[in-house]
């Protein structure tokens, strides 16, 4: 080419060049405002696999037991965490943790501690720039492994539930509800929990709603004696007399005499001289009483508990012998009895014993406040001494009738040692009419 | 400080050696990576790809310097890095390519120095041009009557190989190169003709605005034939890039964008697959389960690539549909990150510059218009699919040069990196 138009040409070429360096800037501009100014709409939408994916990478903290036994852990199997449940029957407190099914127990209430969360700014950018998955910290639960292996094992063949508290803290030992389910195969079997009729995913200790029939006596006793309505070895005329509910008669236990005390009313599980006690009440009172030993509200856990009756006295007659709208979950009942051997102080249940903060330090629980006083010490001290004794334990046990189908279910209170109590049991056995099952399995747990 | 000397080197066989010892360590980490990513230990099966093609770029390194003094230093190390960077996400994301896709490199390589190292000079293409041209609508017509598609359904753009096996190959990666050629010459020998009848006024340009009306009937056809929106633009634009550098009027190229405008709403009216294409562009949202999943899931793949990526085999594109031939580039977004995205548009767009700087000091009109098809070729077709990737533009179904999965694609883009070389290089004609 001639040098003229060889300089003619270059600028021809130069500007082609340039044309195609505004294309690339066009295209590395587009890509800057996805990757940086769109990332954060792109990744919260439902159609991207990415916020699954990192889900299902999620690193999940350990739950342990009381005694760092390894209740759940996350195993890394082909890029995905898998949760594992080395104590199959570790019981509804531990719950579960499906990608499909959600999470349900201490894996549902401890959910962003166990998933790593809040993450702190500078945590979170170093983990991005490494693309490493969300991991969690461990948590500490009250719970003790083999007293729940035992209580999954005496609750075998039952439906049922079975509590072990420890006085005075209302730290959860054991949370045992019958039928149960492997964690480890949730996946799997999740159709068939889900119908069948016996409901074994329900948590029966916090969600289950149970007629308190009779297992009520101790408390409305501990209540009309803080009040000043009645002395424990008041005599009283009649106490046999029989009550009507739902068609069934119910009377004292058979053999028993026919003038007794406030405080034989416990042993022969007498229910008509309670009514003097409702009518003296009302509704009104009534319902304070129950209000006072927590019975009208949701336990101050952060497990799923099933809402209270809206009303939870319509009929003081009804409501008096634990028949009426008040249905109560063994931990309400459990928490309401550990009173009398409280001095009278109502605790808050606890399920977390410590947890892991964000450097891995064990951080222990604070201890929940004493969330009210129903009854004065020496009430609460009285009706814990009037519980028939058995072998160093403290314990009451009732029938109540569950709706009107008039099928009835058991209730088992017991506390030992039964001079200063430290452990509580409470079992409730549905359509079971034997007092016997649920004592078995009330005093083997306190025995061990 | 030796590195620092490395840099400022003024010996061009030392700088092409120090870049592809770069790229070499690029690719090698990159392999490396995507083993402990996969297996959690360095395995063979990982790294084989990348050293056969070291190999092949080492000796084609010494080949060049030997024979090739006065080439390009950068072209080689960038044709480098840009065929490893497709090897070792082929890998990642379709292992099973992988032995196919290595044999056509080999191919490729071996026509990339015997055209930059065994003609004496090109005079062969110039002088030939009406055989190539319709050697290669011949090609092309076999494959509107014989064609078909390796996967069993889509658009049928290839031809079997008789005797080979299950090799397809795809003529219109051929035609490009032909259509090249045949335009550099035909630009070189009618550029004085074009220019002398600027001076006569508008009306005495029509007869050589005939060519311009004829490419556009060509892609025209071409477009309602195979529905290959791609190719047809992806012709015009070549053919408008030459017109432009023969005539050096803007008004070619300001008229010939509305005649493809034209011809895209033409398209769009008329054609299902178009449509489709440019709705997915313009809102690709509401039917992101469906037509649009693509280009979303591809959108989704840009954005969880942050600022350095996810680490080669740690990210999900394998969400996105055929990723591995013309979404490569979402997967590298994703894994290698912005950095990575951007860097490779910068490879792309450094391939431009040291071509189109060779079209700028070719002694020889027919060369610099040879060099700049090439160039526009290259940028063009890598533009149309990134800008497609990241709905700059609407998805158009071509390969991103030499990192795409496709042996036509990489086999053509070795001959036209020949050509680059050997042009570089000055040869004596």
């Amino acid at each position: 080419m001639i040098p003229n138009e060889q300089e003619q040409f270059q600028r021809k070429v130069q500007r082609l060049l340039l044309v195609v360096s505004g294309a690339f800037l066009a295209v590395a501009l587009t890509l800057v405002y996805w990757g940086v100014f769109r990332s954060a709409t792109l990744a919260a939408r439902d159609d991207n696999p990415r916020s699954v994916e990192a889900a299902l990478r999620i690193e999940r903290g350990r739950i342990l037991d009381n005694n760092e036994k390894i209740l759940a852990y996350s195993e890394m199997v082909r890029g995905r965490a898998l949760r594992v449940y080395p104590v199959v029957d570790s019981g509804p407190a531990v719950g579960y943790y499906s990608f499909r099914h959600g999470t349900a127990g201490a894996e549902e209430a401890y959910n962003n501690q166990l998933q790593g969360m809040p993450e702190d700014d500078w945590r979170k950018f170093v983990r991005e720039l490494l693309n490493q998955p969300l991991s969690g910290q461990d948590v500490r639960l009250t719970l003790v492994a083999e007293w729940q292996q035992a209580a999954d094992a005496l609750l075998e063949g039952q439906t049922g539930a079975a509590l072990l508290l420890t006085l005075p803290d209302g730290a959860i030992r054991v949370m045992a509800s019958a039928p149960g389910y492997d964690p480890n195969q949730l996946d799997a079997d999740f159709e068939r929990l889900v119908a069948d009729e016996r409901a074994p995913l329900l948590n029966r200790v916090t969600q289950g709603q149970y007629q308190p029939g009779l297992a009520l006596q101790p408390l409305l006793l501990a209540a009309a004696l803080n009040d000043g309505l009645i002395g424990l070895d008041q005599a009283l005329v009649d106490a046999n007399r029989p009550v009507a509910i739902n068609g069934l008669q119910l009377n004292c236990l058979p053999g028993a005499p026919d003038e007794i005390s406030w405080r034989e009313t416990l042993v022969w599980s007498c229910p008509s001289p309670y009514l003097d006690l409702a009518g003296i009440w009302g509704s009104e009172g009534l319902t304070a009483v129950f209000d006072g030993f927590g019975l009208t509200n949701r336990p101050d856990l952060q497990l799923a508990t099933a809402a209270p009756a809206a009303v939870p006295v319509t009929d003081p007659a009804k409501a008096v012998i634990g028949q009426d709208s008040l249905t109560v979950s063994p931990l309400q009942l459990g928490l309401a009895m550990a009173v009398l051997a409280s001095e009278g102080q109502l605790h808050a249940p606890y399920l977390a014993a410590a947890w892991q903060d964000g450097d891995g330090r064990w951080q222990p629980a604070a201890p929940k406040p004493v969330s009210g006083q129903p009854v004065s010490a020496a009430a609460a001290q009285a009706v814990l001494d009037s519980l028939p004794l058995y072998d160093n334990i403290r314990e009451h046990a009732a029938l109540a009738v569950a709706g009107p189908e008039g099928s009835l279910h058991s209730w088992y209170i017991g506390m030992a040692p039964a001079n200063a109590p430290r452990y509580l049991v409470v079992v409730v056995l549905e359509q079971n009419d034997d007092l016997a099952t649920a004592r078995l399995i009330g005093r083997a747990l306190l025995n061990r | 400080m030796i590195l620092l000397n490395w840099f400022t080197i003024e010996d061009r066989d030392w700088r092409e050696l120090l870049l592809i010892i770069l790229a070499a360590l690029f690719v090698g980490s990159g392999s490396l990576a995507l083993s402990l990513a996969r297996l959690g230990t360095i395995a063979w099966q990982h790294l084989w790809a990348p050293l056969v093609w070291l190999a092949l770029l080492l000796g084609a390194h010494s080949l060049l310097r030997y024979y090739r003094i006065n080439r390009d230093p950068f072209l080689l190390p960038l044709v480098g890095l840009l065929t490893g960077w497709g090897l070792i996400m082929l890998d990642r994301l379709a292992a099973n390519f992988l032995a196919r896709q290595v044999v056509w490199l080999l191919l490729a390589m071996a026509v990339m120095l015997f055209i930059a190292i065994v003609p004496r000079d090109l005079r062969f293409l110039r002088r030939y041009r009406y055989t190539w041209l319709f050697g290669g609508l011949l090609l092309l017509a076999a494959t509107l009557l014989f064609g078909v598609n390796p996967s069993g359904f889509g658009a049928t753009l290839w031809l079997k190989l008789p005797f080979m096996g299950q090799i397809f190959f795809q003529p219109s990666e051929l035609l490009k190169l032909l259509l090249v050629v045949f335009l550099a010459s035909y630009f070189d020998e009618r550029q004085q003709l074009l220019k002398l009848s600027r001076r006569r006024g508008w009306l005495a340009t029509m007869p050589y605005l005939a060519p311009l009306l004829l490419m556009w009937g060509f892609c025209f056809i071409l477009l309602v034939w195979q529905q290959d929106l791609g190719a047809a633009a992806l012709f015009f634009i070549l053919f408008l890039a030459l017109l432009y550098l023969a005539t050096g009027d803007g008004r070619y190229l300001i008229g010939g964008f509305f005649m493809l405008l034209l011809a895209g709403v033409f398209g769009y009216y008329a054609y299902d697959v178009v449509a489709l294409r440019v709705d997915a562009w313009l809102n690709p949202w509401p039917d992101a389960d469906n037509r649009a999943y693509q280009i979303v899931q591809s959108l989704h793949a840009l954005a969880a690539g942050g600022l350095v990526g996810s680490g080669i085999g740690q990210g999900f594109p394998n969400y996105i549909p055929v990723v591995h031939s013309d979404f490569v580039f979402a997967a590298i977004a994703e894994e290698f990150g912005l950095v990575g995205g951007l860097g490779l548009i910068a490879c792309f767009g450094l391939l431009a510059y040291r071509g189109l700087r060779i079209a700028a000091l070719a002694r020889r009109p027919f060369h610099a218009y040879l060099a700049t098809g090439i160039v526009i070729l290259f940028s063009v077709q890598s533009l149309m699919i990134m800008g497609g990737v990241t709905k700059l533009l609407p998805l158009t179904g071509v390969t991103l040069p030499f990192v795409s999965y496709g042996g036509s694609s990489l086999l053509i883009a070795g001959v036209m990196s020949g050509l680059l070389l050997h042009l570089s290089a000055n040869g004596i004609e």
